[in-house]
């Protein structure tokens, strides 16, 4: 046997984040970064999904009492602060998404400094604490990137794909919690007519289909199972039954450690180096 | 016309795995602001080597299964230990560009130059050479007729090849190599990568339906044994190793092994089978 193997707390096989990419508006930067965010039915559909796709999800997060990680672009706070502020009431983690969804390798050192730290200061304003974790913004970084998220405080990313395993970037001593475009429910749900992202939308249960099975991938190779959620797109009411049928089942096999990011670092901490 | 492979079987199939890294991303990023020194869509590609390879080499083993792993030169020169251990595990190796860039030169000497540039890359870090080819870009027909005449290729396998496996014709003659059908049926990349900036693909089609993904591997399979045509698939590491899609691989990997229609070798291997038959 040559595949490595995950060793999580109380023995079990899966470990698993449940994260959000709070970026309302801000989505459309995935799709067109070129977009006005305050324009259009994208704007529309931002605002909709922090209204009513946002209280779907945190119900059904509290109904499976797991606590989740919301990566916020620090503007989406200053927009949205009730929304925020009622996100760490409820006892999940706030990290932090860039500041106005910026693509960050497209700045210079100073400015990616300047978002960061802007982004960190707002964040804590807001919540009454630092955000711990960093998740770029959809569209690229560099090593500089994860250097200065680091000095600027962050303690963990969860943005690259290379491994399905938590490790340390060598560069810069930052523990990585890697991610995968399959496990993001984004890819499979945008559509928006003006600007186009006219890409049909997958069936939900497809949807299902393809994250029971990562699941069940994660059980056998002892893997990070990171799932990343948008409000507006798996909070939409006819697509918030995947969580509660996919929540279900990982709760069923009682084989999953449900974590936080910063739970999943200080797991990583307590453990031996390689 | 059909012929009778090893076992009495209807059809040979071999499992092909195209392990580019990330040379796909760096081009993809090369002209891009600042995108020589990009990670996240590099970092995509690097889930290759990195992880899945060892998965897959596990699943292969558990069902004794032989494949052919078609690698970059570059990155072949960058995982020594890795492409050992396909080497000692009895799987291929074999070419697939130097960097996977599309340009191998436009005359005959420069592409002769850049295929010997793999190969002595092959050669000093493996002791071994390239039987085949899965070209990553257009080949002149005088560098084709060297290849697979005097150049020590078997084989032939790029994606939009002929559906059949019979010997590779340039400009209707034939050579002494073999086409080894190749469909897009049996290529996990375009199914499922997804990367938002680059957009691969194009124009952001979601991740495929696994189920759906499955039915087409088995479709197509059941599709070759019907009309008694062997193929080879184009498998991603960087995509089916991942943890769901490699349970998909291992499903597919048990029905090849099981299938009593189906020979499943590495392509050099069915390349000189079917070359022994018809010379005999």
């Amino acid at each position: 046997m040559y595949a490595k193997r995950g060793i999580w707390p109380e023995d079990k096989n899966s470990a698993a984040m449940v994260t959000v990419n709070l970026d309302a508006e801000y989505f459309i930067k995935i799709f067109c970064p070129e977009a006005d965010i305050d324009d259009g039915d994208s704007f529309l559909m931002g605002r909709n999904g922090m209204k009513h796709g946002l209280p779907r999800l945190l119900d059904v997060l509290d109904d499976h009492q797991i606590r989740g990680t919301f990566f916020v672009p620090a503007d989406v706070a200053r927009r949205y602060p009730q929304c925020v502020q009622e996100i760490a009431r409820r006892g999940h983690e706030i990290g932090c998404h860039g500041d106005k969804h910026e693509n960050l390798a497209h700045l210079s050192a100073q400015e990616q400094r300047e978002v960061l730290s802007t982004a960190k200061e707002t964040l804590r304003e807001i919540t009454g604490y630092d955000p711990i974790g960093f998740r770029m913004p959809e569209g690229e970084i560099t090593g500089e990137t994860l250097s200065i998220a680091k000095a600027v405080g962050f303690r963990y990313s969860s943005s690259l794909s290379d491994s399905d395993f938590p490790y340390v970037h060598k560069d810069t001593g930052l523990l990585e919690l890697p991610v995968d475009w399959a496990l993001y429910d984004l890819p499979y749900f945008a559509f928006v007519f003006d600007p186009h992202v006219q890409r049909r939308i997958t069936p939900a249960d497809d949807v299902l289909v393809n994250w029971k099975k990562e699941f069940e991938g994660s059980r056998r190779w002892g893997t990070l199972f990171n799932l990343q959620l948008d409000p507006q797109a798996i909070g939409e009411r006819g697509r918030i039954f995947v969580l509660d049928e996919l929540f279900d089942t990982m709760q069923a096999t009682g084989d999953v450690w449900f974590a936080t990011g910063a739970e999943v670092l200080a797991y990583c901490q307590s453990q031996p180096a390689e | 016309m059909s012929i009778s492979w090893p076992g009495h079987a209807k059809i040979a199939v071999s499992l092909a795995f195209d392990l580019d890294s990330n040379t796909i991303w760096r081009n993809k990023i090369r002209d891009l602001p600042n995108g020589a020194n990009y990670l996240k869509g590099p970092s995509v590609g690097e889930f290759g080597p990195r992880v899945a390879a060892d998965r897959i080499l596990d699943i292969l083993d558990e069902f004794q299964l032989k494949a052919t792993w078609f690698v970059p030169a570059t990155v072949v020169e960058e995982n020594p230990i890795l492409i050992r251990r396909f080497l000692d595990a009895g799987h291929e190796l074999s070419h697939h560009g130097f960097d996977h860039t599309s340009d191998y030169g436009a005359t005959f000497e420069a592409q002769k130059a850049y295929i010997e540039r793999s190969q002595a890359v092959f050669e000093k870090h493996t002791g071994v050479r390239a039987v085949g080819c899965r070209n990553t870009g257009p080949l002149l027909p005088e560098t084709e007729r060297w290849m697979y005449t005097e150049g020590g290729f078997l084989y032939h396998t790029p994606g939009c090849s002929s559906d059949l496996l019979e010997y590779y014709e340039v400009d209707g003659v034939r050579t002494n190599a073999v086409n080894i059908p190749c469909p897009d049926e049996l290529d996990d990349y375009i199914m499922s990568v997804f990367n938002s900036y680059p957009q691969v693909l194009v124009g952001l089609p979601a991740v495929a339906c696994y189920d759906g993904i499955y039915k087409k591997f088995i479709r197509e399979t059941e599709g070759a044994v019907r009309y008694g045509q062997s193929i080879s698939t184009s498998f991603h590491p960087q995509v089916c190793g991942r943890g769901g899609r490699a349970l998909l691989l291992r499903d597919y990997c048990q029905y090849l092994a099981e299938h009593p229609d189906i020979w499943c070798a590495p392509c050099a291997d069915v390349a000189r089978y079917y070359k022994s038959v018809k010379e005999g």
